[in-house]
């Protein structure tokens, strides 16, 4: 007996993210913020770094909708620029890690003989607390946006291939692997066509909260002084500069910490649905 | 054709366990313990035994998807563990499997012609001709060419263990190992697989190794049955012998433990004990331990198969001596 | 006087599709010291049937929809958690078929037979483990006082059922529920569980409900049976009476497709089709889209439980 509407599980699965609440809400706030790093350059025209030293401290008004900072410089301006370097960022830092991480991953879980020495490797670098990690590293590389991207990759890399290498470990064994080899199916053949795509689901959660925590990396470091230079705005280091100013003109500093805080919140939540729907152990089984 | 179709000499498989840093040698697990045994062209061999007695591994090894420790598995003639990648993947042809689970047999993410094409594509079938094919061999396991389009997840049981068997239809092979085919399912559909297997066996001049832990579901199927207890055939005989005359303790036990729908009287004899561990079998008979009808020779020496009638093999002591 | 009474019990659970019952108007009556035997596949509701007597079904999203069960004479359904808690175990307790899962993995058996003790009677740590060796012992473990701290991993399939059988028993429950006890284990093993499952109930003169799919462990140990399909009663009778004349299209289906080792067939007769979906079942009788015997009149309304032999009742309008 079939069901009435027989559908691809993965147009099953875009259905029901489209029902959960968690998902959509963090999907919307996402967006936004998605929206504004795309269209920066239409919607904040004119040189986030032009100095205007007469327009300095204005605070939030129709003209300048977020107000200007200590240099006169329309935060809006500032906060949307940073908004794309922010998202930019994220999508590096994961594609970083949905290639590097998958290939080690699948490698180490499906090559016993390579799963070891991957494996000490990622336990050497998983041994360094992500943020103190990343902290050296633009240290020696010097501060900017790449180097910052870079840090990122390597510190979170071997955990995202752990992800996918229990994944791998658990569908080697299922039965239609076996029945793969039964038919004379080679070991790429049985990755590319068997377990990889059944594996992706718990890698697909922990890249969107990888997304996040990249964003509030790249915050944290730049904060820090050791991401983009100024003047280049990141919301770290805008936030950074108005340390200072917090009693004068708390906007500087609150703007960018509330942007970064729903840009967190929303992915965060978007990850939660996607856990939720992709679970296995919710999956289609009678 | 000459010769049996399969012919199997001393198949051993030992797993290691526990090996540590050092490679301390740890407990040695003997899956399969020197297994001979043939199987013609056309018939079905059944084979019965309980938990650890090696069954599932053994019809892993006869394709290679776990590698034999020891022995040779000649099929037509030629020994398959000898075969490199190349000519493993062409025997892969003519030598099948269906699995017990149909729900964890079926990758969830493809479409059933994917899962029963996929076969023909490895083996390089043209891939116009491949949907041909796949739909042809969909209607010989009773399901609809349309089926094709659907995914796993929207069959039952009995459903989706025909798609299993259509995979392993799909390139026409001569043998296939059943696993198991039918002890996940419904009685009720069990019924109609056990039947769909025996007509594609007609049809296709299929020859089967039915493995299975249900006595009646083996005798009914099956031309000839061997037993097996902790790694080793214990009795091996056409299945009306086996069943009329088992003359291996083991064998005795585990008739006299199938609840029967017409009892005679509530009490039989009931074989006492547990299973002992695959890791540390028994000295001497294996099936010592539980034997009633234990003597000193069982706990020292292994019984050696006999022919205690021309084509009823036993290992036991009390068979060999009179 | 009956030790279990069911009357019209119907179990629904809330779906995405609405509410889909999954037993409906389920009736029998248990006598004290005797053994019912429920028999039916998968989606038949027996275990279900069994959970809601015992109030282990999650509420949401099951629901008793209808229907009264009666335990000694008093009302189970509508019972609060702490009534049915103190009957768990001591009047009436259930085991249940994955002695795998059944056993807490980090508790001593040991442990896990006192808890039952703990929960029903004040006695001192010292009579608990007394009664924890002697159980054991009951239901076969050699040397039980050294196997009091030994871990569930450490036995094998049939010791845990033993095991299993003992927490259920220490407490001398008046009425034991068995769901499939003896699926999971070795042929020669469910031999010995079913075996110790019978000399207990003399002992201990329970009645037992046996749960299973298994005609031949039906034949062995009921008294009475139920035979179960899509949720509904189709067929009860003494054990004997539904071997030798089954009234209903399905048990005869059921006895027909199952080989045993005494027949000698070619090929066996399978029932067509599968079971319908719960939420979408056909009106009228259940069974009529595989019965060999289903005219047009069958399809109308489901077909009521009628005498068709001496306590023998089936659900099917083309049986005399």
């Amino acid at each position: 007996m079939t069901s009435a509407e027989p559908t691809a599980p993965g147009t099953q699965l875009l259905g029901r993210l489209l029902r959960h609440r968690q998902f959509v809400t963090g999907a919307a706030l996402f967006s936004i913020v998605l929206l504004a790093a795309i269209l920066a350059p239409v919607i904040a025209p004119g040189d986030p770094t032009r100095i205007a030293m007469r327009l300095k401290f204005l605070p939030p008004s129709r003209d300048h909708l977020f107000g200007t900072d200590n240099f006169g410089r329309s935060l809006w301006s500032r906060v949307i620029w940073g908004a794309q370097l922010s998202v930019m960022t994220g999508l590096a830092v994961v594609a970083l890690n949905a290639v590097f991480g998958t290939l080690f991953g699948a490698l180490a879980g499906y090559f016993k003989r390579l799963d070891n020495v991957l494996m000490r490797i990622s336990d050497a670098l998983m041994a360094f607390p992500a943020i103190l990690l990343a902290i050296g590293i633009t240290a020696v590389l010097g501060p900017s946006t790449s180097d910052v991207i870079l840090a990122l990759a390597v510190v979170y890399v071997p955990r995202t291939a752990r992800i996918v290498r229990s994944s791998v470990i658990v569908i080697r064994e299922m039965e239609y692997v076996q029945a793969a080899r039964a038919c004379g199916a080679g070991d790429w053949r049985i990755l590319r066509r068997h377990i990889l795509p059944n594996s992706m689901a718990p890698l697909i959660v922990q890249l969107s909260f990888l997304f996040a925590y990249s964003v509030l990396t790249e915050a944290t470091l730049s904060f820090l002084g050791l991401g983009a230079v100024p003047p280049t705005p990141t919301w770290g280091n805008i936030m950074a500069e108005g340390r200072q100013y917090m009693v004068q003109a708390p906007w500087i500093i609150a703007i960018p910490g509330v942007a970064l805080m729903l840009t967190v919140l929303g992915l965060n939540l978007l990850g939660d649905g996607l856990r939720d729907v992709l679970d296995p152990r919710l999956r289609i089984q009678p | 054709m000459t010769g049996p179709l399969l012919e199997v000499r001393d198949l051993e498989k030992h797993f290691v366990i526990g090996e540590g840093w050092l490679q301390r040698q740890a407990a040695r697990l003997r899956a399969v313990d020197g297994v001979s045994f043939a199987i013609g062209a056309g018939e079905t061999l059944g084979l019965v035994g309980e938990s650890g007695c090696g069954k599932s591994t053994l019809g892993r090894l006869l394709l290679r998807l776990i590698e034999p420790s020891g022995g040779t598995i000649r099929f037509e003639g030629v020994d398959v563990t000898t075969l490199d990648r190349a000519g493993l993947r062409r025997q892969r042809r003519a030598m099948q499997i269906i699995f017990q689970d149909p729900y964890g047999a079926l990758d969830p993410r493809m479409s059933v012609g994917d899962i029963v094409g996929e076969p023909l594509a490895i083996h390089a079938v043209p891939r116009a001709e491949i949907p041909r094919r796949v739909a042809e061999t969909l209607e010989l396991v009773g399901l609809a060419r349309g089926h094709a389009g659907r995914y796993p997840h929207e069959f039952s049981g009995g459903q989706r263990q025909r798609i299993g068997i259509a995979r392993a239809l799909a390139l026409r092979p001569r043998f296939i190992v059943c696993d198991e085919p039918v002890s996940a399912l419904d009685v009720s559909v069990q019924a109609q697989i056990v039947n769909l297997l025996q007509d594609l066996q007609a049809e296709l001049r299929l020859t089967y190794l039915f493995i299975a832990h249900d006595l009646a579901v083996v005798k009914h199927i099956s031309d000839r049955v061997a037993v097996m207890y902790l790694g080793q055939i214990v009795e091996i005989a056409d299945k009306r012998t086996i069943y009329a005359r088992p003359l291996h303790p083991y064998t005795q036990a585990l008739i006299a433990a199938v609840p029967s729908t017409r009892p005679r009287g509530r009490r039989r004899e009931r074989l006492a004990g547990e299973i002992p561990s695959a890791l540390h079998p028994p000295a001497g008979c294996r099936f010592h331990t539980r034997c009633p009808y234990v003597m000193d020779v069982c706990r020292e020496q292994p019984p050696r198969m006999v022919a205690a009638t021309p084509g009823h093999e036993v290992a036991c002591h009390l068979v060999a001596g009179s | 006087m009956t030790l279990l009474e069911v009357r019209g019990l119907t179990t629904a659970f809330a779906t995405g599709s609405g509410d889909v019952s999954a037993i409906e108007e389920v009736g029998f009556t248990v006598a004290p010291g005797e053994v019912l035997g429920i028999v039916g596949e998968s989606g038949s509701g027996k275990s279900v049937t069994a959970l809601t007597i015992m109030g282990l079904l999650p509420r949401p999203p099951a629901r008793v929809a209808a229907g009264s069960v009666r335990f000694e004479g008093s009302e189970l359904i509508g019972l609060s958690e702490a009534r049915m808690r103190a009957l768990r175990g001591r009047g009436i307790a259930m085991v249940f078929q994955e002695p795998m899962t059944s056993l807490n993995p980090v508790l001593s058996i040991g442990e896990q037979v006192m808890e039952t003790v703990r929960a029903h009677e004040r006695t001192t740590r010292a009579g608990q483990r007394d009664r924890a060796i002697e159980m054991l012992g009951r239901v076969g473990i050699a040397t039980p006082e050294r196997r009091l701290d030994d871990f569930p991993h450490q036995l094998s399939g049939g010791m845990r059922q033993r095991v299993m059988l003992a927490i259920a028993l220490i407490c001398r429950p008046r009425l034991l529920i068995a769901d499939e006890p003896t699926t999971a284990l070795d042929v020669t093993i469910q031999a010995q569980i079913l075996d110790l499952l019978l000399d207990l109930r003399a002992e201990l003169g329970m009645a037992v409900i046996i749960i299973t799919h298994n005609m031949g462990v039906i034949a062995e140990t009921a008294d009475r049976v139920l035979v179960m399909y899509a949720g509904r009663i189709v067929e009860q009778a003494p054990v004997g009476a539904l071997f030798a004349y089954p009234a209903h299209p399905y048990t005869r289906g059921l006895l027909e497709c199952v080989p045993t080792l005494e027949t000698e067939l070619d090929r066996l007769v399978a029932i067509p089709g599968v079971l319908p979906d719960p939420a979408r079942r056909p009106p009228g009788c259940r069974y009529a889209p595989r019965c060999p015997l289903a005219i047009e009149a069958c399809t109308r309304a489901i077909p009521p439980l009628h005498r068709v032999g001496a306590e023998h009742d089936a659900a099917c309008i083309r049986t005399p």
